[in-house]
């Protein structure tokens, strides 16, 4: 995989990333479904035994990650000099120091302190990545870096009511554009679908599956369990 | 049947080692528990029941109660080490073959100090001495039982005979060539308490009518080995009393020594492990390069002004890269000696120089003041080898380019941010989402190793309690207070039972909103946990709560207090 021009992605994101993800760009996620999708574009890279770094991300939740497909032994977690939450206190000196590391050992780096990152680290960063070739994956704000493809997510949840279920499914719509994407591109995710599963609605329709998996499972494993107290 | 060049060993055995190091009064019940066993237990839980290899709900039905301790392998080697410093005023060379067990070669203290029995006696006063410091003045015996020290012929009967002299009360003496007549008429199953050979193993050997070890031993060598393989034979070995080293193992072939000389004193000890990863990088290279795998070996630490530590570690399965670094800095920190003994956890950042002599000023309390010198010099020097017959790699090799420049760069961040900031997320279980995971140290995990994946989460298993999938993909560190209120505008509350004041109708405090409506909710979940525990009592309830923007929070209410914990972004 290490010669390859592209770093494959989650099945999910064939309509929007054809391509897969080039190495040396640059991706911001934005919107309701920034960090999960962040985690979606990690997924099928960490799978293929690429190495993940996360870092500006001291909220990092491990079992999201995990259910988008991520291989966690895979991901090597920085945490911030202030783990409670508080990124602002890191320089900008650490985290170029610190992206600098990460982009020069992992093949993909998930940010998420962009905006602590001044414009000339940013700049230098970045041309560090395209030397190295990995593909930095922004969380929420792309800062003073320019990102070659920006996703754009809004997030509709089904399942819960008022005072009943529980969030069972999560429909996203992406958009992708960017400079060398000459027509945004649009696709609707199930994030996770009926069945747990993340997957393209469009492809879905395509294959003409949802209709089935509706009905036949309509819980997640474990659903039964919730209500039990344990000591 | 002793063979010429059987070497004469002393083994000291300080029993439930993880207890003594965990803290514990006379009349307390303390269990150490990992991965929800008991590792090890304080006489009094013994009495109430408590047995090792005991799952940790059992442990405490038996015992209500009983103390639980985490294993901390840091922490017990930093206390061990006092005794191993007290150990090394009479002896040379000592081996640690993992915290509470010592071993040395007997034959020069001996002749030393007059005898097996007076150099025995000697040792245990010096153990005892020091332990009764490290507990306070407390009797060790009755917290965990008593040191054993034990001499004989063979590295499997010195470990009977110290066992058998922690129970008597006494140091043990197996007299020179007693060793076979010794474990003959002892039960079979010493070999896997005492000399590591698997239990299915004994319990097959037993299935087959071997009721002693000199059943094991009566049997042609020939026969046993061409039964049960080299496994088998080393465990007639060990029945016969011959053993000399841990089974297949051999000598190293000479030029595997590596060092490092730091140019300018180091006293950071994170320093100092770096570069002894990168030594043992060099050292488990060149020897997986020849097939083998290091199974014993020395580490040597000097300070500027010529002070020395050095330190025989063995484990009879294989050092990988990660347990051998985990090694140097049991050493290291141990030499260090963080004055708060049995505290974990804090990775003292000095590696105060300290020559053995000054051991005795420092176990009265005595400031040691500022670190007197730097590390100049570290030395891995293998002692014992044997064939890798552990990881079966891939066809092309189980590391990648990509490993390798991954482990570098964590190796790097490390250096920069701290050991304890570069972390993997390993697979713990529990009912709240910042419970699922515990983040462990890069360096101590063993991911960038070739061919081990051991941390793959398991959490297909289902864990009663736990919210199901999706999980929130932000997990706040510190939850964030926020106040819930009904249509009315008043605060939410859950009765006792279980049962909700009225709908949440808004959220005020909500970061990066601070008034939101509420769209759709559910809930309570109530969740109770550790009743049994006064002082970490949990009872809350859970809630999923839709706000009209969009966004989904995970809240909880525990004594009246609402909190935001995660949110699905």
């Amino acid at each position: 995989m290490v010669g390859q021009r592209t770093i494959p992605v989650h099945p999910a994101l064939d309509v929007i990333f054809p391509q897969g993800l080039i190495r040396g760009s640059s991706v911001v996620c934005r919107g309701d479904a920034a960090v999960s999708t962040a985690f979606l574009l990690a997924a099928a890279a960490s799978q293929a035994d690429a190495w993940v770094g996360v870092a500006g991300m001291p909220a990092f939740g491990a079992q999201a990650c995990h259910e988008m497909g991520t291989a966690l032994q895979r991901v090597v977690v920085v945490r911030s000099a202030d783990i409670t939450g508080n990124t602002g206190d890191t320089s900008d000196s650490t985290w170029a120091s610190v992206l600098g590391a990460l982009v020069d050992g992992f093949d993909i780096v998930v940010f998420g302190a962009a905006r602590h990152v001044r414009a000339g680290t940013a700049r230098r960063i970045q041309a560090r990545l395209q030397t190295r070739g990995g593909v930095l994956v922004l969380v929420g704000d792309a800062g003073s870096f320019s990102a070659d493809a920006q996703v754009t997510t809004t997030a509709t949840w089904q399942g819960l009511g008022d005072g009943d279920g529980y969030l069972r499914q999560r429909t996203v719509r992406v958009t992708v554009d960017g400079r060398r994407i000459p027509r945004p591109r649009h696709d609707q995710l199930a994030m996770p679908g009926s069945c747990g599963i993340v997957q393209s609605l469009s492809i879905a329709r395509d294959l003409d599956v949802t209709s089935d998996l509706d009905e036949t499972v309509p819980f997640a494993s474990g659903s039964i369990s919730m209500f039990r107290q344990t000591g | 049947m002793a063979r010429a060049g059987l070497p004469r060993l002393t083994v000291v055995h300080c029993p439930q080692w993880p207890v003594v190091a965990a803290g514990c009064a006379p009349d307390e019940a303390v269990a150490v528990v990992h991965a929800n066993r008991v590792v090890a237990r304080s006489l009094v839980a013994a009495a109430a029941g408590v047995r090792i290899g005991q799952r940790r709900r059992e442990a405490q039905a038996r015992c209500p109660h009983l103390r639980l301790a985490a294993h901390e392998p840091l922490a017990e080697a930093r206390v061990f080490a006092r005794v191993a410093e007290a150990v090394a005023t009479i002896v040379p060379r000592l081996e640690i073959s993992r915290p509470g067990l010592l071993t040395f070669a007997a034959r020069g203290p001996s002749r030393y100090f007059g005898g097996d029995l007076a150099m025995a006696q000697r040792v245990t006063d010096l153990v005892d001495d020091t332990l009764q410091q490290i507990a306070g003045q407390q009797a060790i015996g009755q917290i965990a039982g008593r040191v054993g020290v034990g001499i004989a012929d063979g590295r499997f009967a010195a470990g009977v005979a110290a066992r058998h002299a922690s129970r008597q009360g006494h140091p043990h003496v197996v007299a020179p060539g007693d060793s076979p007549a010794f474990l003959a008429p002892l039960a079979l199953r010493w070999l896997s308490d005492v000399g590591d050979v698997a239990a299915d193993q004994v319990h097959l050997l037993a299935r087959l009518g071997l009721r002693s070890l000199g059943d094991l031993a009566a049997l042609p060598e020939p026969d046993v080995l061409a039964r049960f393989g080299w496994q088998g034979a080393a465990a007639r070995r060990m029945a016969s009393g011959a053993d000399d080293r841990p089974a297949g193992t051999e000598d190293p072939p000479p030029g595997l020594t590596v060092d490092h000389h730091f140019e300018t004193p180091v006293q950071h000890l994170d320093a100092v492990v770096f570069a002894g990863r990168h030594l043992v990088e060099q050292l488990v290279g060149s020897l997986a390069a020849q097939g083998r795998v290091c199974t014993q070996f020395v580490i040597t630490a000097e300070t500027e002004y010529g002070e020395r530590c050095q330190r025989i570690w063995s484990m009879s399965t294989g050092f990988a890269v990660a347990t051998m670094v985990e090694r140097i800095r049991w050493q290291l920190d141990g030499w260090a000696r963080a004055p708060e003994l049995g505290t974990a956890g804090q990775a003292h950042g000095q590696a105060h120089g300290q020559a053995h002599g000054q051991a005795d000023d420092q176990a009265d309390g005595a400031d040691i003041g500022p670190a007197s010198s730097g590390v100049v010099h570290l030395r891995l020097e293998p002692t014992e080898v044997r064939a890798d017959d552990g990881v079966q790699l891939g066809l092309w090799g189980g590391r990648t380019q990509a490993d390798e420049w991954a482990r570098r760069a964590a190796t790097r961040l490390a250096g920069l941010v701290g050991d304890d900031r570069v972390v993997i997320a390993e697979w713990r279980g529990g009912r709240q989402p910042g419970d699922l995971y515990r983040f462990v140290p890069a360096s101590l995990s063993s991911v960038f190793d070739a061919g081990d994946r051991p941390n793959s989460p398991r959490s297909s298993s289902p864990w009663p309690g736990r919210l199901p999938a999706p999980s929130p993909a932000v997990v706040y560190g510190e939850p964030c207070r926020v106040e819930v209120l009904d249509a009315a505008g008043c605060t939410v509350v859950v009765s006792g039972r279980g049962s909700i004041s009225a709908a949440p109708a808004r959220v005020l405090g909500v970061p990066g909103a601070s008034r939101t409506d509420v769209q759709a909710w559910a809930g309570p979940w109530l969740l109770e946990e550790r009743w049994w525990d006064a002082s970490r009592h949990r009872r809350l309830a859970r809630f999923q709560l839709l706000m009209a923007d969009g966004r989904a929070f995970l809240a909880t209410i525990e004594q009246r207090q609402w909190w935001l914990v995660a949110e699905y972004a």
